[in-house]
């Protein structure tokens, strides 16, 4: 289980993130929404430790994160940021072996090789482990850290918690739906804690076990689907009107007109 | 699933840079104004024991000039090496220079104020006067750098602020260097500038023990910080998730590059490129694990300079040339070339 209790982080004065509380139990997919400026990147890195709470407390389990070093907080939870550039030539194990740095001293175990490759299979990287990171796409350099963060909870022990910061901006449809679906079905089997942002509110709706909406700092609205992208809250927050397209053989999706009475802005 | 036998990418370079140094020092041993073969060498090291008094002239030249210099070039080749490798890491930028944190040009204007108002002062440290002037002045540019640097604010990583803070703070301590040519006396002038393009012909035995103690002191701490500067190359937000304490890492890192390169260049004056081009060409002949580029860098820094040390005295023999001009002149055509073929070989 994870916490966040009441926490506000401030900036010259702005509440970035304003007083927000939410748990995050273990198996479930909970996904933060939010427009531009909402505050969820800064939430999460609060999560992950990054960022320090001005006010409220972040807990893992019972015990708070500022009870954690640096070391016991990354051998149970892992980070992956919206965007991750390397100026050195390094190959693709390289960089995935890097997820296992917490757990071993000098070289890798045994274990941690063969975590190593199972994460690069789970991923569809391995074809890949001999190459210059630099040449990838940005879309496979994005699966290459997938595997590279998820090496880093990837064997049972403490409970373990993943924290996502738009982790499909890089990927083709194919890969985002994958990359949910797997994701899911890790979080169920496993019993990880995972918080992701997504921009996209049908795969947000789609695969969410709980969605967290978040405007000016504020969470907004929580809990299922139904509850969070209503209406009333999806024109408030993101100044669109969601409309519900369903075709035959194909599956419902929001769409999104521009409200009118903000049309006036862009042009 | 069976683990598939992998090859070590980095395997094998290690031994072969060692074996290149040595040969390469011993070279250097023998090569100059008196050659030296092996029997004088090892008659030297037999008399040493036995009958001090009874060495010649070219077993004096050997264990007095020539020994203590090979050491010296192997020590301060690889404490730039050393300080290239932990200062591209940290700023996370391959076009990096040990001397870009302010040390080295603090050092050169130590060094001017002792050529042009060394005799006024009544600070006399004898032979060590002019390290010891150099070193302070090393250390205060480096705080300067640093100390500006945290109250500039702003940017996302503050090692990019550390890095636009130090590229002003040098220009200021070398306009100081400048200043102080312009108002010297000629052969004051002169020295400044010899001393700013480098030179092992000061490399005593006590150089040399000093050396050693910082070289192996910058070696071992930057073995030690070697995993968290590979995990930096993810960024800094990346490196606190994966458990480095990257505060204590960028301190610990600055305090050994600013050990490692004053105390080289209080020794040696200012010596351009090594500490560039060392780890850029390892990194792009094997890839990017520091813990192979620092013992890398730190033997092949050691092969170059002993290398330029080597044409600096042989090429206009009997004159001896400073190294400065050898390694800056070798150097910026490679590394120009470098650039042009920057096409990682790590596949």
């Amino acid at each position: 289980m994870l916490i966040a209790d009441q926490v506000t982080r401030q900036v010259r004065g702005r509440r970035i993130v304003d007083s927000v509380s939410a748990r995050f139990e273990p198996g479930r997919l909970h996904l933060v929404v939010g427009p531009n400026g909402a505050g969820k990147s800064t939430f999460l890195k609060m999560l992950g430790g990054e960022v320090r709470a001005d006010s409220g407390h972040v807990r893992y389990g019972e015990a708070d994160i500022r009870s954690f070093s640096w070391h016991a907080l990354a051998k149970m939870r892992a980070v992956l940021s919206q965007n991750v550039e390397i100026a050195f030539p390094l190959r693709v194990r390289e960089v995935v072996t890097m997820g296992r740095y917490p757990h071993f001293q000098g070289r890798p175990s045994a274990a941690d090789e063969r975590v190593c490759d199972e994460v690069m299979g789970f991923f569809d990287v391995e074809a890949m482990a001999d190459r210059d990171y630099l040449t990838l796409s940005g879309g496979e350099q994005q699966r290459v850290h997938f595997a590279r963060v998820l090496a880093q909870v990837w064997l049972p022990g403490t409970p373990r918690y993943l924290l996502l910061d738009e982790p499909l901006s890089f990927l083709d449809i194919h890969y985002q739906l994958e990359f949910m679906r797997k994701l899911k079905a890790l979080a169920q089997r496993e019993e990880l804690v995972v918080v992701g942002v997504v921009h996209d509110l049908n795969l947000a709706a789609r695969f969410a076990d709980r969605l967290l909406l978040l405007h000016e700092g504020r969470l907004v609205a929580q809990g299922s689907r139904e509850d969070v992208l209503t209406r009333e809250n999806v024109e408030a927050v993101f100044r669109v009107s969601p409309r519900l397209v369903g075709n035959a053989g194909g599956p419902a999706m929001l769409w999104f007109d521009e409200a009118r009475e903000f049309r006036g802005h862009h042009t | 699933m069976p683990a598939r036998p992998r090859a070590d990418p980095y395997a094998g370079v290690i031994p072969l840079l060692v074996l290149a140094l040595v040969a390469v020092a011993v070279l250097s041993i023998r090569l100059g104004a008196v050659p030296i073969g092996f029997g004088d060498m090892a008659s030297a090291l037999a008399k040493l024991r036995t009958a001090p008094d009874a060495l010649d002239l070219t077993e004096r030249v050997f264990l007095d000039l020539r020994l203590p210099r090979a050491l010296a070039c192997v020590l301060v080749g690889a404490s730039l090496g050393l300080g290239g490798v932990l200062l591209q890491a940290l700023f996370r930028n391959p076009i990096v220079e040990p001397g870009l944190v302010g040390t080295s040009s603090g050092a050169a204007f130590g060094a001017a104020l002792y050529f042009v108002l060394g005799a006024a002062l009544k600070f006399h440290a004898g032979e060590w006067t002019l390290p010891v002037a150099a070193c302070l002045g090393g250390a205060l540019s480096t705080a300067a750098v640093l100390g500006l640097a945290s109250a500039a604010g702003g940017y996302r990583e503050s090692t990019t602020a550390v890095l636009l803070v130090g590229i002003a703070v040098n220009a200021l301590f070398l306009s100081g260097v400048g200043f102080l040519s312009y108002i010297a006396r000629d052969p004051q002038a002169r020295s400044i500038t010899f001393w700013g393009l480098g030179t092992l012909s000061g490399a005593s035995w006590r150089a040399v023990a000093l050396l050693a103690v910082s070289t192996g002191l910058g070696l071992f701490w930057s073995l030690r910080a070697a995993r968290g500067l590979n995990a930096l190359m993810l960024g800094e937000g990346e490196a606190l998730a994966l458990g480095v304490d990257v505060k204590r890492l960028k301190l610990v890192v600055i305090a050994v590059n600013v050990l490692i390169v004053a105390v080289a260049t209080a020794i040696t004056g200012i010596i351009g490129f090594v500490g560039l081009i060392v780890p850029h060409l390892l990194r792009l002949l094997r890839g990017s694990d520091n813990r192979f580029l620092l013992i890398g860098s730190a033997l092949l820094g050691g092969i170059v300079l002993t290398l330029a040390d080597l044409g600096a005295r042989v090429l206009l023999r009997p004159a001896e040339m400073p190294i400065g001009i050898l390694t800056s002149a070798v150097g910026a055509p490679v590394f120009i070339a470098l650039l042009r073929g920057r096409k990682s070989r790590i596949e």
